[in-house]
């Protein structure tokens, strides 16, 4: 999956329009990176790279490029 | 993975009420102003709970849905040989417990045995469970199972319950009359799970004795996290422990009892929130029919929400029998899965209970 396609959902996941997000953005600033993104995230990671993400691990997050960093199989 | 089996239990009446009182998530004409409230409802998926505005307690909720049940099989008390109430929230906290209350209340023999089950979300398996297990004694033949929890006692006045318009919990209790049958009937088969480590994933520091000593106005656990006097939800792990590890032991459970979920008439999983809902649904190859929701209109109804979601979708169901999955999942952390055969005829609409409390509990003020 290339860096495009894992934007797109993110994207998907907070609702917002394509080419929103960039790498760089910090988190904080992004409204709709909230509590029920952060479900989605957790279901997104199981359901497309098999993986189990911790509570602390999604807290420790500072930018989208953090997010980007652990969707990998 | 030990499965308890049981050859001689059926079900003789399923009854579930809630409080009269609805209500609803609003949502503003303007959504895109309230993106948050939009979203809770799309992905948390409830519109509306039962609530009581009242002073009632699952004791009174319960009351009225045991008279019924109880009416439904043309029984009286006296034919229960005991009551076993799950919930967390008794009327008396660490003094009585609300089965000896459904015990009086219902006037009950006095050789018939009465205690609670202080499980949440996960009670169903786990109580039927224990009340199957009662009944293989040969002088036991029925014991009526109550489940239930009250949201009130976060809200010591009916404005907080107004004022929260993105709520999760709703207010709902179960009761079953659970009886053992003159000749063998069909197996209906029981796992339970506990994983103690997960306890602090949703739990309330608060509430209990160790920390009676520790009323800090603002306080964090011995590893920095801060807590709040309510319940405190981990929402991420709750969610990724319901989708994986509930989701892989309801897997194992299907291939040592030699059925898939798609085979049975219907699988039905607490309704903790419509994401987790769903996303367990898919991982079970199920379609979305086949694991009805009740939450949209009742919400998360704690250890009733599995109960309540049957009595809501079959109570008019035209089937002589219905062969049920059903997984609950909740603090502890605890889990369960059960399979139930029901007969849609013994299961009542749910029933909305009005005014009724039981007033001889409540305290006055001394002039």
């Amino acid at each position: 999956m290339d860096i495009k396609e894992k934007l797109a959902k993110l994207e998907d996941i907070m609702e917002l329009d394509a080419g929103t997000l960039r790498p760089e953005m910090s988190l904080e600033e992004i409204e709709e990176w909230d509590s029920l993104a952060a479900l989605s995230y957790v279901v997104m990671m199981t359901d497309d790279f098999g993986k189990n993400v911790t509570g602390a691990e999604i807290r420790a997050f500072k930018t989208v490029q953090d997010i980007l960093n652990t969707m990998e199989k | 993975m030990p499965v308890l089996k049981y050859d001689n239990i059926r079900i003789a009446s399923l009854v579930t009420a809630v409080p009269a009182h609805r209500q609803c998530i609003h949502i503003p004409e303007d959504a895109e102003k309230d993106r948050q409230t939009k979203t809770y409802v799309k992905q948390i998926g409830i519109q509306s709970r039962h609530i009581s505005l009242t002073e009632q307690t699952c004791l009174d909720t319960g009351f009225a849905a045991a008279r019924k049940a109880l009416e439904m099989c043309s029984l009286t008390a006296a034919d229960l040989d005991g009551v076993v109430f799950a919930t967390q929230t008794p009327d008396f906290n660490a003094a009585t417990t609300n089965a000896h209350l459904m015990h009086y209340r219902l006037g009950m023999r006095e050789d018939t045995l009465a205690f609670d089950i202080p499980l949440g979300c996960s009670s169903f398996p786990y109580s039927l469970s224990m009340c199957a297990s009662l009944l293989q004694q040969p002088e036991m033949r029925r014991i009526l199972l109550i489940i239930g929890d009250v949201y009130w006692p976060n809200y010591p006045d009916p404005a907080g319950v107004l004022a929260d318009n993105r709520f999760l919990i709703g207010e709902g209790t179960s009761a079953l009359i659970v009886e053992k049958t003159a000749a063998p009937a069909p197996e209906i088969a029981i796992a339970l799970f506990s994983d103690g480590a997960g306890y602090k994933h949703l739990y309330n520091p608060f509430a209990g004795h160790r920390n009676l000593w520790r009323q800090y106005p603002r306080a964090q656990t011995s590893a920095g996290v801060e807590v709040f006097p309510r319940s405190n939800m981990d929402g991420l792990e709750i969610t990724s422990f319901a989708t994986t590890r509930v989701v892989d032991a309801i897997k194992t459970y299907a291939e040592k009892t030699g059925k898939r979920p798609e085979e049975y008439d219907a699988v039905i999983l607490h309704q903790a929130n419509k994401q987790i809902v769903r996303t367990m649904t898919k991982r079970l190859g199920l379609a979305d029919e086949q694991a009805p929701m009740s939450l949209d209109r009742y919400a998360n109804t704690n250890g009733a929400s599995v109960p309540l979601t049957i009595s809501d979708a079959f109570h008019d169901d035209p089937r002589e029998e219905l062969h049920l999955l059903t997984s609950a999942f909740g603090i502890g952390l605890s889990w369960g899965i059960a399979n139930i055969r029901i007969r849609p005829a013994v299961i009542s609409p749910i029933l909305l209970v009005e005014d009724d409390r039981f007033e001889e509990g409540l305290l006055r003020p001394i002039p």
